[in-house]
């Protein structure tokens, strides 16, 4: 009997879970690339935030001390490419840390500076003197979406060239950084042949936990259920094959999805974090930005110089499954772990409204579900387990 | 004694308070820390509220693992340090490198 | 499913609700069309409807009061007409309240008071001139993003000195109704405006919308034609139990103003805390009215108890989103 306790194909580290307050500061709206799935449609260079801005936003952020309530932080910094702009993002670091110290805020004593990049800036000397400066409080995520084919098919610059030797060449100097590291995949229909070689490829440079998603939008072809399944039963047997659930893990399996809802919970965080655009706009999540958007306007919870209209914040923070979904969601018998994005919600939405789900995703989530079960229940075999009961 | 996971010599735990403690005064000395190199100016109004505040925070922090090590009676010689996981408030032994 | 119709019939109708009319425009009044009235009253005979008719401060023509006959019906005029339509609805700005003249020959009326947020401090004065001139009052608090906290308090303040008041009318049995009092006393169940679910309004445009508020604050933001297939969008967010707020609360009289909802919180199902914490104010008063009633002795046919609760806003209790599948699936 193996030992049982070395599953960890499920796991994932999440800081403070639950109890933090996510900021996302959209520094630019400029890339080097142009990913083909980017949400950011609106991409574009003359977008970025001035350093007043940031630290108006700061300020208040740390005055509103009745509706934000949460102990620790993480200003996330995003664009476009947030590593186009570090000596903005250093001087918007400098800066909280001494005003949170200076109004011994309790955030001073739990905060984090998370980054999600392309990499290829990674190692130039602005990067590397800001990580060595905030080592202890440096999350930085870097993106490799796959093989070397798979990554080159989305992510690209604008001369269609692939970035994958441009970033990976830095993934060493990121893990020695920071060893627990992990990335982020991101499927849509094109990428579906790539998925099992994709993630054991990531594996293989090092990363060991996979967050990997399909795209919300509007993108399946019939038949791609189908094959995404095959994929992820092929990359199952891969796993349990070579026990490499023991050290490696990917968001694609896991022991929860697939059951009926016995909650009303919302999936989706979208109003408990905040995002600041680089005019100091306010949005419930980096996905309700101008750019992010296809059919619709921002929504706008408010500004840096007006705060945060509570009013505008009830719809999200109310927001439950049954009141945005389907009855024929509701009652799904596969239900959980069926994922959402608000803000894709409110652009697909046939109204103005957060409250009507996207389903596109339904038959791929129902294909992973399968494929789920199949994993676990032949794991369990192996290690004489019952496994999704444990 | 910073934060890192190895189970193989794990000689002790903390309980969940004690644990918080520590990690609050982790948190804070590596936030003095940084914030004194970013700040990196003698003549800021600040410098020597943050030059005291890294000196008390750095005796607490020293304080509570001397005070834990005689509380449950941790090994501990020259040649090692210890460390905590904080998901765990397990205790390990690591050695010096 | 739909009970009733309203029409406006000119661009300058009178405002009934939370919202304003068009001011200014070019031809005063600019009445609907006779061949859009006809279309509506047809449609509202067709469908078993009754007709709300929003009456501007013009003379209609003839065949106008001859059309607008022919189907079972509710005037909705503005206090100038009041002469001319008996048995209405009146509509009282609150600045005509400022003189008495305006209420001459007033008696035993159905009344709508739209309150100015400025004027709120008068309240319980306006009261007290139209209590005895009325069979019924119904308030609508206009502005109602501007109330703070010192509104709340003085909201309640006027409130209680009007349940005062009245209490003494009580004892003679002659008290009128008055949807921030007094309702709260004999409902079971919400009772709200239930725009969109059963009523729809035609505009003079004759398009259709969910109410005249949508269509004074957007003519595009239309239903479309009358015609017998009308298909709402997202029509579930218009209903009770599809708004996490609202469908765990009991301050039955609250009206659940869709339009004030879209307008302040960008949802139609999501009210703002300003509308909440009124409608609990209103609670508070009518369940502490009942209360005393019960201390003395006295006793109204139809009135029920109102059970005392810790909270002025149920959003903190809906965010903790412990309403379960099957509540929902009972609603």
């Amino acid at each position: 009997m193996s030992d049982n306790n070395k599953v960890k194909i499920d796991k994932s580290n999440s800081w403070e879970e639950g109890r933090t307050k996510n900021i996302t500061f959209v520094v630019t709206e400029d890339c080097q690339l142009e990913c083909k799935y980017c949400y950011l449609v609106g991409k574009n260079k003359s977008g970025k935030m001035e350093f007043d801005v940031a630290r108006k936003a700061i300020d208040y952020l740390l005055s509103e001390k009745e509706f934000i309530t949460e102990s620790s932080v993480v200003l996330d910094f995003i664009g476009g490419e947030p590593l186009i702009e570090i000596d903005l993002i250093d001087k918007i670091c400098d800066y909280f840390k001494l005003k949170a110290y200076e109004e011994n805020h309790p955030w001073f004593n739990s905060y984090r500076f998370s980054f999600s990049t392309n990499g290829l800036m990674y190692s130039d000397k602005r990067v590397q003197d800001f990580i060595s400066k905030n080592k202890s409080h440096v999350s930085i995520q870097i993106t490799i979406d796959g093989t070397k084919i798979k990554h080159n098919l989305q992510r690209v610059y604008p001369n269609g060239k692939g970035s994958y030797d441009n970033v990976v060449k830095n993934i060493p100097l990121w893990q020695k950084q920071f060893p627990e590291t992990s990335t982020k995949v991101t499927i849509s229909s094109d990428d579906i042949p790539y998925i099992k070689d994709s993630v054991l490829h990531i594996w293989g440079l090092g990363i060991k936990e996979v967050n990997i998603n399909v795209v919300f939008e509007n993108a399946w072809k019939p038949g791609d259920d189908e094959l995404f399944e095959e994929q992820l039963v092929s990359l199952a047997d891969e796993i349990i094959k070579k026990k490499l659930y023991e050290n490696y893990s990917c968001s694609f399996f896991n022991k929860t999805i697939g059951y009926p809802y016995n909650q009303n919970m919302n999936w989706c965080g979208a109003g408990k974090m905040l995002a600041v655009d680089f005019t100091g706009n306010f949005y419930p999540c980096i996905r309700f930005v101008n750019f992010s958007l296809q059919n619709r306007e921002g929504l706008l919870l408010g500004n840096y110089l007006d705060g945060i209209d509570q009013n505008k914040l009830r719809p999200f923070l109310t927001l439950d499954m049954i009141s945005q979904s389907e009855s024929e969601c509701i009652d799904c018998e596969v239900a959980t772990g069926c994922a959402w994005c608000q803000g894709a919600n409110y652009d697909f939405a046939d109204t103005e409204t957060i409250f009507q789900r996207a389903t596109y995703i339904c038959n791929m989530h129902k294909a992973r579900v399968r494929a789920n079960n199949y994993f676990w229940n032949k794991l369990g075999r192996k290690l004489n387990k019952d496994m999704r009961n444990e | 004694m910073a934060e890192k996971k190895n189970k193989k010599n794990a000689i002790g735990k903390v309980t969940e308070s004690e644990k918080e403690e520590i990690k609050f005064l982790f948190e804070r000395k590596n936030g003095l820390n940084e914030l004194f190199k970013s700040l990196n100016d003698p003549s800021h109004p600040l410098y020597d509220r943050i030059v005291q505040d890294m000196g008390v925070t750095s005796t607490k922090f020293q304080k509570w693992w001397d005070e834990m090590s005689v509380k449950y009676k941790w090994k501990g010689t020259k040649e090692h340090h210890w460390e905590i996981n904080f998901e765990t408030c397990e205790i390990y032994i690591i050695k010096d490198k | 499913m739909l009970k009733y119709l309203m029409i406006i019939l000119g661009e300058s109708s009178v405002p009934f609700c939370y919202y304003e009319n068009k001011t200014g425009v070019k031809k005063t009044g600019e009445l609907i069309s006779y061949e859009n009235l006809k279309k509506a009253v047809v449609f509202a005979l067709k469908n078993n409807l009754k007709v709300n008719f929003l009456y501007p401060d013009i003379k209609l023509e003839k065949k106008y009061d001859k059309l607008i006959d022919e189907v079972e019906h509710i005037k909705i005029i503005p206090l100038k007409l009041h002469k001319t339509y008996k048995d209405s609805i009146l509509v009282i700005e609150s600045d005509e309240l400022s003189s008495d003249s305006n209420l001459k020959n007033l008696k035993d009326e159905n009344i709508i008071l739209r309150l100015r947020y400025k004027q709120l401090h008068k309240l319980h004065s306006y009261l007290n001139k139209l209590i005895p001139k009325c069979r019924r009052i119904n308030l609508v608090l206009l502005d109602i993003e501007r109330y703070g906290e010192k509104d709340f308090e003085e909201y309640k303040h006027q409130l209680e000195k009007t349940s005062k008041k009245i209490f003494k009318l009580t004892e003679k049995k002659n008290l009128p109704e008055m949807n921030f009092l007094t309702d709260r006393l004999t409902l079971e169940q919400m009772n709200n405006c239930d725009a969109g679910l059963t009523h729809l309004t035609v505009a003079p445009n004759g398009k259709l919308y969910l109410c005249p508020a949508f269509y004074y604050n957007n003519e595009n933001d239309t239903l479309g034609e009358i015609s017998n297939n009308i298909n709402i969008k997202n029509k579930q967010l218009l209903e009770l139990k599809y708004s996490p707020i609202c469908r765990i609360c009991d301050a039955y009289q609250c009206k659940r103003c869709v339009f004030l909802n879209k307008k302040i919180t960008s949802e139609l199902n999501t009210p703002s805390s300003q509308q909440c914490k009124l409608s609990h104010i209103e609670r508070e008063v009518s369940r502490l009215f009942i209360q005393k009633l019960k201390e003395k002795g006295l006793s109204i046919a139809g009135f029920k108890n109102i059970p005392e609760i810790d909270y002025n806003d149920p959003y903190e209790n809906a965010k903790k989103n412990k309403f379960t599948i099957s509540e929902f699936k009972n609603l």
